[in-house]
């Protein structure tokens, strides 16, 4: 394992950790040159090349925050992050790609702002016995090309949200559905994912379905009207994102109604609004669309580095939360996003 | 007979009574759709009507920007982007000054939220009349910029905020119509004298019309199209602090998303041509009403989703044909010829001439 003149002088800082964390042995023997540098100890700086998506929102925010603290100089790890010029360019992830294979990091981890034209660079890391591991979000290419993508599943977040409203009603409710933009997989993903957990359950009844377009001022003005459309005979409404479901907190209130006691109103996402909104009573769920995967991220990379064989898709499972205290623990413990 | 006649052919005539037939299919769904009734936990009044007026609000704010820009023969695709730059602005004042129910942490919040839009909206003007950009593009820059911008003022987060008075802004009755729309109300009004009571939307027109003749006659274009795309900016600000105040968050992705298309149609449909040199501020303002009424429609209706666009698209359709000279001709009898403009013979001013590529760009 090459170290880099960065990196050997952050190995001395990092000893300690690293013998606590008994990294000995995740060098993945690919080069006996490393050998040279144990001296402080036998602990080694693991280099990983971050290949990021960089500012788009708070979700990325988050993930990205997530991913550089785990990698942290105190576990071991020197993380080169390189985020895309914007969140679309493509051309600028690809260079920062062939720049880590060039420089013989360990390990690549890669957000795709595109999902196409990475089977080159792809096969030039492992051709280089470089290991990439594909963060969120996935690549047309094949599955032997990389080590494993590691993801939350919108099917399983909104299943999610179907099993507890089979807790919540266990007569079946009269539900409405607030999608997000039309035609995007994440909405026809997250409605599977309820259709399928409520499906075969008695009573219930899908009074309809429209998009608000993932905005809080939309998800409001369907919900009024969808309320007044059908005489406050709703008690569900599943909000495919938590900007929607505040929006429509709004208008059951303005209806003359209480959130939670006469509506109920699920979301997906899982943002400090939402959580702010579900301790104040107004929302009664949030699935949480989980950011926080930079540990399974780690034990990737250490699996993939000694050489073992990972499922080639790990999904990451959210929290719920479905209770005022739920969410207030969850904010005081800094899930929001 | 006379007076029929001319009434058939204002364009807003058949807005109005796409309006009328909306309300009516939706009271035949549901006898109590034009009831009104009292709320009583809040004690406002609440019904499908005061729902459509309040969400006609910010429609009505960007459709009036876009008709002068417009009809300077240029177009405005960053309202929907300066929506999400108002409320982010706002949002994010009111949640620095936590000051939950001062008028004046209001005030700096609009203040604030339109002086910046005014800046982005030169910004614009300049690009458009200086560097002598087309429209079409210097606008299309800004509403990809409009949104980052929107990302850097909330640090990348969906703000929300509490200010008593700011929520009022869309949440609170004046004689029992939302404020919201009381409030673009005067504004149209008052736009309206200033264009219409001094020389000012002959100016505009006229720029719409031939910007070289204009000059010739003594008008500067360039610091009338500038302050054309300022005010567009500063009217979507507006309409973006209506939209948040609804909700008392900004989704910097989702607020204003696609309204740019609203404002357009709105404009349309109201009868002032995408070639330029004519505006109708009041036909604008029931294009908004028009595109509001049908939004909450295809809500009332439950038209499923995914049958949403096609559902909208008939209806605009419809009206569009409605308006065009020739179709009128063969539903109704009368005169084939369309009717002249008066004024000078430009070939891009005329009614019911259709609209070319080179005219929206």
């Amino acid at each position: 394992m090459r170290i880099t003149q960065r990196g050997r002088g952050l190995v001395g800082l990092v000893a300690t950790g690293v013998l606590v964390l008994g990294l000995v042995g995740c060098s993945g023997g690919s080069d006996p040159a490393a050998t040279g540098d144990d001296t402080t100890g036998g602990g080694e700086v693991i280099t990983v090349g971050y290949v990021a998506v960089g500012p788009e929102g708070g979700w990325r925010n988050a993930h990205e925050q997530a991913v550089k603290d785990a990698f942290s100089a105190e576990a071991g790890f020197e993380l080169k992050y390189a985020p895309a010029a914007s969140p679309t360019d493509q051309k600028s992830q690809l260079d920062a790609f062939a720049t880590f294979v060039n420089d013989e990091v360990d390990a690549i981890l890669l957000t795709a702002t595109e999902a196409s034209g990475w089977e080159d660079s792809l096969a030039l890391a492992q051709e280089a016995e470089i290991p990439v591991i594909l963060l969120d979000r996935g690549v047309d290419a094949g599955d032997d090309l990389y080590a494993t993508r590691i993801a939350p599943d919108n099917v399983t977040v909104a299943a999610a949200v179907g099993e507890w409203a089979l807790t919540a009603f266990p007569d079946g409710a009269n539900y409405y559905v607030l999608e997000g933009v039309p035609g995007l997989s994440v909405v026809n993903e997250r409605n599977e994912g309820f259709e399928d957990a409520i499906a075969g359950a008695a009573g219930w009844n899908k009074v309809g379905a429209q998009t608000a377009n993932w905005s809080p001022d939309e998800g409001k003005s369907v919900t009024e009207t969808v309320l007044k459309a059908n005489n406050n005979d709703i008690q569900f409404i599943f909000a495919q994102n938590d900007e929607m479901g505040i929006g429509a907190a709004q208008a059951v209130k303005d209806a003359g109604l209480t959130p939670g006691t006469d509506v109920k109103i699920a979301t997906i996402d899982g943002t400090q609004g939402a959580l702010e909104a579900l301790a104040a009573g107004e929302l009664s769920f949030v699935a949480q669309y989980n950011p926080f995967f930079g540990d399974i991220a780690i034990s990737a990379v250490k699996s993939a580095l000694n050489g073992e064989t990972l499922e080639k898709t790990i999904i990451v499972e959210g929290e719920t939360f479905d209770s005022p205290e739920a969410a207030q623990a969850a904010i005081d413990a800094g899930k929001g996003f | 007979m006379s007076r029929v006649k001319a009434a058939l052919r204002t364009p807003w005539f058949w807005a109005i009574a796409g309006i009328v037939l909306l309300l009516a299919v939706n009271t035949v769904k549901d006898p109590a759709y034009l009831a009104i009734g009292v709320n009583p936990t809040t004690g406002l009044l609440t019904g499908n009507l005061l729902d459509i007026l309040r969400v006609a609000a910010p429609i009505i704010m960007i459709a009036l920007g876009m008709t002068f820009v417009i009809a300077t023969e240029g177009i405005d695709l960053s309202v929907g982007s300066m929506m999400a730059v108002g409320g982010a602005v706002a949002m994010q004042t009111l949640s620095t000054l936590r000051e939950p129910d001062s008028v004046g942490a209001m005030l700096a919040a609009i203040g604030l939220a339109v002086l910046l839009a005014i800046v982005l909206g030169v910004l614009n003007g300049v690009l458009v009349a200086v560097v002598g950009l087309q429209p079409f593009i210097s606008t299309l820059i800004m509403m990809l910029a409009g949104r980052g911008i929107a990302r850097v003022i909330t640090g990348g987060q969906n703000t929300n905020a509490t200010n008593e008075p700011f929520r009022q802004l869309a949440n609170g009755q004046l004689l029992g119509i939302p404020t919201s729309f009381v409030l673009a109300i005067v504004i149209v009004v008052l736009i309206a004298l200033l264009m219409r009571r001094t020389a000012l939307g002959l100016m505009i027109e006229s720029i719409g019309i031939n910007p070289r003749a204009s000059r010739l006659a003594g008008i500067r274009p360039r610091p009338l199209l500038i302050a054309v795309y300022a005010l567009s900016a500063a009217l979507a600000a507006v309409g973006g602090l209506f939209s948040v105040s609804e909700v008392m968050t900004v989704s910097v992705s989702g607020t204003g998303n696609l309204m740019e298309m609203d404002a357009i149609l709105a404009v349309v449909i109201g009868g002032t041509s995408l070639a330029g040199g004519k505006f109708s501020i009041l036909g604008s303002t029931v294009g908004a009403l028009l595109i509001a009424t049908l939004n909450k429609t295809v809500l009332f209706l439950g038209v499923p989703a995914a049958a949403t666009p096609a559902f909208k698209a008939l209806v605009i359709i419809a009206l569009v044909l409605l308006q065009s000279e020739r179709i009128r001709s063969l539903a109704f009898g009368g005169r084939t010829t369309p009717r002249i403009p008066s004024g000078p013979p430009s070939p891009s001013a005329g009614q019911g001439v259709p609209v070319t590529k080179e005219a929206v760009g």
